[in-house]
């Protein structure tokens, strides 16, 4: 059964396509690595009763090329960002590259195909 | 769709890096850049070179900063930076600075020093300066670099927004310079930063990148190109 929660309770989803990108030839950290990196950087720079109003979680991350795929909601989106890419400087010599951001998967993936991107 | 302006890239512009530079922030997004020369090597002849850097996808225009905060005699340093960049900024860290450079009708911003030990922008300088068309510059490196080692100076950033709302209670625009993690970043990560780290709205960054630096480098906010009087407000 789902659970049904009245509308504006929680925000409307964000999908965030994003690649890490190396200095050098460093490999990109695993998933479960950059996981305890965002919850480390979400700690350090909102406290716990701040991160407790942020929604973000990684859907898809491959470790072989640093792409993935972030899920938080729209109130979330500039502070999940932000601890992203706290947390991919933290974890090695990376930058955060936003490929895209969409409400659905299906949009994000057209979105990140496309060459001119939109805010 | 808005067009983000690169603020203050510090590099060469003889040499040859620069241009692999301009095409990796056109990827990230920027259709602007401005190149920032120090006072002591402007000239009429880098301006040109500055400006002939620009390709029909992306501007180049050229700025100089002149530091108050090492610069003791930074008047006559700003009296001899001739002819009048595109973009004329003074980073400031003490009071009595802010107030003498938001006096300044050739002044285009003013740039808040993040490494401040107390309040050095108050409301009579915000006032001041948004009279004269000015805009106030957070340079955002020095707090990006930190971020990446969770290394945050709380104070600071606490003293910086303070700073950011006395601005935007006088009516003065908030621009965001050298948006770097070590290499530049996308509009929209600084855009992140400054909404989360420093307060602004999202809209308020996403202009801070946009159309308030094009405003000046248009010459739509600088007083001196159309005589004071004639500017009301």
């Amino acid at each position: 059964m789902k659970v049904k929660l009245p509308r504006g309770v929680v925000g409307r989803r964000r999908y965030v396509a994003f690649t890490l990108v190396p200095y050098g030839t460093q490999s990109p950290p695993s998933r479960s690595e950059l996981e305890r990196s965002m919850a480390g950087a979400a700690l350090y720079l909102f406290g716990v009763l701040g991160s407790a109003d942020l929604n973000f979680s990684i859907k898809f991350y491959s470790s072989r090329s640093g792409r993935g795929v972030l899920k938080t909601d729209n109130r979330s989106l500039p502070h999940a960002l932000t601890i992203l890419m706290a947390a991919a400087a933290a974890v090695g010599p990376f930058t955060l590259e936003v490929d895209g951001v969409s409400g659905t998967l299906r949009g994000l993936a057209r979105r990140s195909r496309s060459p001119t991107k939109t805010l | 769709m808005r067009s983000f302006v690169y603020l203050k890239l510090r590099a060469d512009p003889r040499a040859q890096e620069i241009k692999t530079t301009l095409s990796e922030l056109m990827r990230l997004g920027y259709r602007a850049v401005v190149v920032d020369v120090p006072p002591e090597e402007w000239s009429p002849e880098v301006r040109d070179e500055v400006r002939a850097l620009s390709s029909q996808s992306l501007r180049v225009y050229a700025s100089v900063e002149v530091d108050a905060e090492t610069d003791q005699d930074w008047r006559s340093t700003l009296a001899r930076v001739r002819p009048i960049p595109d973009y004329l900024s003074v980073k400031v860290a003490r009071l009595a600075d802010a107030r003498a450079a938001s006096l300044i009708k050739s002044v285009d911003s003013i740039v808040l020093s993040p490494n401040c030990e107390e309040i050095f922008w108050d409301s009579v300088s915000a006032r001041e300066a948004a009279r004269t068309r000015k805009v106030v510059e957070v340079p955002l490196s020095p707090i990006l670099n930190q971020l990446g080692s969770l290394r945050l100076n709380y104070r600071r950033i606490r003293r910086m927004r303070i700073m950011l709302q006395v601005s935007k209670r006088a009516g003065l625009p908030i621009v965001a310079s050298d948006p770097s993690l070590g290499r530049p970043i996308q509009p929209r990560l600084a855009a992140s930063a400054l909404t989360s780290l420093l307060s602004v709205g999202w809209e308020e960054a996403l202009d801070s990148l946009s159309s308030h630096p094009s405003a000046i480098l248009s010459g739509e906010r600088r007083l001196f190109l159309r005589g004071y009087d004639q500017v009301e407000g």
